[in-house]
């Protein structure tokens, strides 16, 4: 096992160098003096000779980028110019709400998700099965962000039930937390719902004809029994797979839906600091991101391992 | 049931003549017979002529400010009612939409003509170009969607051709993984081998012969992206990142109308319906493309 979960951590290690590259070389990649771009349009030629000392413009590439990942890793990931601020402080408080928005709608798309598949999975062409493949098409017709744009005309503004706007850190206040993350959550998680709920209803639904469900029956169990106890256990390892590999899914809707529910967070950081070239929390943002992102496939690939010990073996 | 014996058969076709079904001809029949399929392409015509014909249909213009008053509810003279602009709002979703199948239309083809090609190529050359190909597309998979194109628009800044370009570049590794494994399952096959023996280049190999061969998969996949590359951009231009103001945009409609949900519905659920009656249709096109090209799935 930890033969397995060593190999992957090292087939992940290529990927997020790749990646990180990538995002460092995004900053050189626009068309302009980078110094120049961050110092910003009214800055002066001292702030210009000051800012490329500090990004190390004068090294060669490959010396920068160890640079700026030591600088990652120390917590410096400089000053933003839009706002004058560290990058880093911006980043931590955006992070926590994001984190809550992601969490719950987590909670979200697997409250929904795993037993609407299960119910679907277990009777095939049943009541439950058409409510499973009906919620999967309004899910594709309707994307989090028109859904939510609709539940915050029907329940904030219509019948007042929830606050139109803003957020509550959950450790503050976590009731308020909740009644302002109940509609963005629902928004952000519909959708990964259907996903886990269709994966749930094919994996179940193939366990189910298998020969060993039938001796089960046949040994006299109760089918709660059957399912719970004989099926379940076999069709869940890829359900959990999927599960992880949801999570850039989320953090993408999530992105979008704070920008519906007017909530701070990671995503308005982004989209704001985008529209004013503000490069150093684009892409400090980006990176965490991207990290979280492989991060969660590592951790599919390591729980699948985990749960199919024939997996491990390959 | 292989694509050759399909090739032979003989059937008779939706517009009631005896023909030769060629594996094109069984699919698009294919898809025309699912009534899944059969809803999508009703929808999506529809959706294709208010969007062509939108400067024909509309009977405002979509931008200028001429209308009797704000926030005027759906009537039989603005049917999806007016803005806070006193504009049309009806002209502006189709105006809107136009935007959204240019740019979704154009980033997907150019992104899959590089991706299919790359894919292609790699799968037919193998060896160190291969492999080289591919670990370049597994690092862009690392990317979700949405980052790729926000790191594009930051590059390049925001705008409705930047937007294309982040869509081309999103489309390329889906079609480079998908047209490599095609290849590579049809590039040992005898009719492959009989071109090359009778000294076809790898070219017209490739172009002429794999590449017809192993076109349902890439259309399905197409569909499926057309739907992401449409959801994208608008999510791009609901973000303020692909306006041009006072140009519409399907997204764009979206955002604004947030601040005037209390004032006008309309505003949001009438471009909201429109959107999501183009993903529905596309979703349920991709399902019908993919159930008619497979046979197995089809005979259920």
């Amino acid at each position: 096992m930890l033969a397995y979960v060593f190999a992957r951590v090292l087939q992940a290690i290529p990927v997020l160098v790749l990646a990180s590259i990538g995002v460092f070389l995004m900053l050189r990649l626009v068309p302009g003096d980078p110094a120049e771009l961050l110092a910003g349009q009214d800055a002066t030629e001292e702030d210009v000779v000051r800012i490329r000392a500090q990004l190390g413009l004068n090294d060669s590439l490959p010396e920068q980028y160890i640079g700026w990942l030591a600088d990652i890793f120390r917590g410096d990931m400089g000053v933003s110019f839009a706002r004058g601020q560290p990058v880093s402080r911006m980043l931590r408080s955006a992070i926590p709400p994001t984190l809550e928005l992601t969490v719950a709608s987590y909670v979200v798309a697997v409250v929904i998700g795993i037993p609407l598949g299960i119910l679907g999975g277990i009777r095939p062409r049943s009541g439950w099965d058409w409510t499973l493949s009906g919620y999967t098409l309004i899910t594709i017709g309707i994307p989090g962000f028109v859904f939510g744009i609709l539940m915050l005309w029907i329940f904030s503004v219509r019948l007042d039930w929830f606050p139109t706007f803003g957020q509550v850190s959950i450790v503050d206040d976590p009731l308020s937390s909740l009644h302002h993350l109940a509609l963005p959550a629902i928004a952000t998680g519909a959708g990964v719902a259907a996903v886990l709920a269709r994966y749930t209803r094919t994996t179940i639904a193939e366990v189910m004809g298998n020969d060993f469900v039938r001796t089960a029956r046949a040994k006299g169990l109760t089918e709660s029994h059957v399912v719970v106890r004989h099926a379940l256990r076999n069709s869940m390892i890829p359900v959990v797979t999927v599960m992880a590999l949801q999570v850039g899914g989320l953090l993408g809707g999530a992105v979008i839906v704070e920008q519906v529910f007017t909530r701070p967070g990671l995503g308005r950081l982004m989209v704001n600091a985008i529209q004013a070239r503000d490069y150093l929390v684009v892409q400090s943002t980006l990176i965490i991101l991207v990290t979280v992102f492989i991060g969660a496939n590592l951790a599919a690939d390591i729980a699948y391992g985990f749960l199919d010990p024939r997996v491990r073996g390959r | 049931m292989s694509a050759a014996d399909q090739g032979i058969e003989l059937q008779l076709s939706w517009w009631g003549r005896k023909t030769r079904e060629s594996l094109f001809f069984a699919t698009i029949n294919g898809i025309i017979h699912n009534p899944q399929g059969a809803i999508a392409i009703v929808g999506l015509v529809l959706l294709v002529v208010g969007a062509v014909g939108a400067p024909v249909i509309a009977q405002h213009d979509p931008i200028a400010q001429d209308a009797a008053g704000r926030f005027l509810a759906p009537s039989t003279e603005h049917w999806f009612g007016t803005d806070e602009l006193r504009r049309d709002l009806f002209s502006r979703t189709l105006f809107g939409l136009r935007a959204s199948f240019a740019v979704s239309i154009i980033g997907v083809a150019i992104g899959t003509a590089i991706g299919v090609s790359i894919g292609f190529v790699a799968g037919f050359a193998g060896g160190v170009a291969e492999t080289a190909a591919m670990r370049l597309v597994d690092a862009l998979l690392a990317f979700p969607g949405l980052l790729a194109a926000l790191a594009i628009l930051t590059i390049l800044g925001p705008g409705v051709r930047n937007i294309g370009i982040a869509i081309a570049f999103f489309t390329i590794p889906a079609f480079a993984r998908l047209a490599r494994a095609q290849m590579i399952a049809e590039k040992n096959k005898d009719y492959v081998l009989a071109s090359q023996s009778m000294g076809a280049s790898p070219q017209r190999v490739i172009f002429r012969h794999i590449a017809i061969n192993a076109f349902p998969p890439l259309l399905t996949q197409m569909a499926l992206l057309m739907a992401v590359a449409v959801l994208i951009t608008a999510a791009l231009s609901f973000l303020g990142l692909g306006d041009n103001p006072p140009a519409p945009s399907l997204g764009g409609l979206l955002n604004v109308s947030r601040q005037y949900l209390r004032e006008a519905w309309w505003y949001a659920v009438c471009p909201g319906a429109v959107f999501a009656l183009l993903l529905f249709c596309l979703n349920l096109l991709s399902d019908a493309i993919n159930e008619a090209s497979s046979p197995y799935q089809r005979r259920r």
